[in-house]
């Protein structure tokens, strides 16, 4: 019942708004992937960053979508923690104060064993507008734990504009996600994170210029 | 369905729409006009291939502009007020994302943004006091353009402040405050105009837009010398000249336009309006060409096409 509803909340009005919004062009489409298990892997500026990747997929793909959030900012209980779990369809996972032998990663593992497909913003953190801080580890863990998933690497523009960190109002800009090609887990913790970064660098020279600073 | 002078009664469900007979009229050759342009994007590609690929995606956006277009014209002039505040919101969205802004000026955007709202509701209010129109006038070149200033000064901003403050001012004029004119036109009296306020907006998008097919077709057929390379490589002198020469001259002598506004007796702003419109349009053909790269013309992203030529 709540995933129909999540479904059509999605559908009928979150794509529309935020096509109207924020344009949502994409540039290699043909690169997401058409089931899960997969991994996407984007730059994170704004809030507008999942909204943005969570529109690019068909509605079909909507319940298997499962964007990889900071329990301390997503999950500090009451209703937006309701919220962001069952309507965003977040797994919350701890950045700090995780006990010693705690796996912080396992609900995000089973997930993937469960062939849904995991939204991850590796740098950790959104930061300061447009630039791009260094990737943290997590994402080759949990390659690692799927190495049949797809990584997609995803460079996000213009969402750090509409809405940055720390600001309070939202202001229309158009937003562009450029799709690069699929990579895989080869058994390299730091081979993985380093050649995902390149590839969203990569990408970003592809994405149109922005005037911004 | 019953005609009476030259307006067209259409009864459906019990309500009915008022449709001036030159408009069913128009609305019948733009369809004829698209059907044959996409037999022509069927069969063209085809025969000469690589030449005209881009034809087909053009066809789709005509369709679609046409569907939207015809049918808020159709609806009345809420529903066409509603259409051009949406394009106005789309147009200034991607002027302001391609041209240079930063972090700091957000607010000034979303001042901008809000000039829409003030912008076509001054449209709206138009019958409800009289000096609506005089008000639209002069509430962007003028408020809109000294508050936003005003507010750069008032937060602070004095680093890069003309940069900001004309980028943002420039953008709104071109993105809302002219293409709202176009709305204001759906408000001229009928009693105005022989086919309508409806019949007015269709004649002045249908001659932009034949103006774009034109120089499309004589440009792709004789087109030599190009005008603007750098800014719009479709445009070709020898379009121009052939355009300016025969077919608008044909097609839209002015000897017609002119029993239609020259006699302008009304002090009515929708009307006044449509004066300005026409005659910019008609005069300057240079002018129309800019309005219609900047309007209605579903052109893509430039950043794209700079890059596919690369």
């Amino acid at each position: 019942m709540l995933q129909i509803f999540r479904r059509y909340l999605l559908m009928l009005i979150v794509r529309p708004l935020a096509r109207l919004m924020f344009g949502l062009d994409v540039i290699g489409a043909e690169n997401l992937p058409k089931d899960g298990p997969a991994i996407i892997a984007a730059n994170h500026n704004s809030h507008v960053d999942t909204v943005v990747l969570l529109c690019l997929f068909p509605s079909r793909l909507l319940p298997k979508l499962r964007p990889v959030a900071a329990a301390d900012h997503f999950d500090k209980g009451g209703f937006g923690s309701w919220f962001s779990r069952n309507i965003i369809g977040i797994i919350p996972i701890k950045r700090s104060g995780a006990e010693r032998g705690e796996d912080v990663l396992a609900g995000a593992k089973e997930a993937l064993a469960r062939g849904e497909i995991l939204v991850i913003f590796p740098e950790g953190s959104r930061g300061a507008p447009e630039e791009m801080t260094k990737f943290k580890g997590g994402v080759a863990r949990l390659a690692e734990s799927a190495p049949e998933a797809p990584i997609v690497p995803v460079y996000l523009q213009g969402a750090g504009r509409s809405l940055p960190k720390d600001a309070k109002l939202l202001v229309p800009f158009n937003t562009t996600a450029v799709v690069g090609k699929a990579l895989y887990w080869r058994g390299d913790y730091r081979a993985l994170v380093d050649e995902l970064r390149a590839k969203i660098e990569a990408l970003k020279a592809e994405a149109p210029p922005l005037r911004w600073k | 369905m019953r005609i009476e002078g030259n307006l067209l009664t259409c009864w459906s469900h019990g309500c009915g729409i008022d449709v001036h007979l030159p408009l069913m009229l128009g609305f019948a050759g733009v369809l004829a006009l698209l059907l044959l342009g996409t037999l022509a994007a069927l069969i063209l590609p085809r025969a000469q291939p690589g030449k005209w690929s881009d034809l087909g995606p053009r066809m789709r956006s005509w369709w679609v502009i046409a569907l939207l277009v015809g049918g808020a014209l159709l609806a009345g002039w809420q529903a066409f007020t509603i259409l051009m505040a949406v394009i106005s919101f789309l147009a200034l969205k991607e002027f302001l994302t391609l041209a240079p802004t930063r972090k700091e000026d957000r607010l000034i955007v979303l001042l901008a943004y809000l000039t829409i709202i003030v912008n076509y509701g001054l449209i709206f209010t138009d019958t409800l006091f009289q000096d609506s129109y005089n008000i639209y006038l002069v509430f962007t070149p003028v408020y809109a353009f000294l508050v936003m200033a005003a507010t750069m000064a008032w937060i602070g901003r004095t680093d890069g402040f003309l940069s900001t403050v004309g980028i943002v001012h420039w953008g709104v004029v071109v993105c809302v405050y002219n293409i709202g004119y176009i709305a204001f036109l759906m408000r001229t009296p009928d009693a105005e105009a022989p086919a309508g306020a409806a019949g007015l907006v269709f004649f002045l998008l249908l001659i932009t837009q034949l103006n774009d097919v034109a120089q499309y077709c004589w440009g792709k057929a004789i087109g030599r010398n190009k005008i603007t390379p750098n800014v719009s490589p479709n445009k070709t002198w020898e379009g121009d000249r052939r355009l300016a020469d025969d077919g608008r001259r044909v097609l839209f002598p002015r000897a017609l336009l002119h029993p239609a506004f020259a006699g302008a007796r009304g002090d009515h702003g929708a009307y006044r309006a449509a004066g300005r419109i026409f005659w910019r349009h008609y005069d300057e053909r240079d002018q129309t060409r800019s309005w219609r790269e900047g309007y209605i013309a579903p052109h893509p992203r430039p950043w794209r096409g700079a890059r596919s030529a690369r």
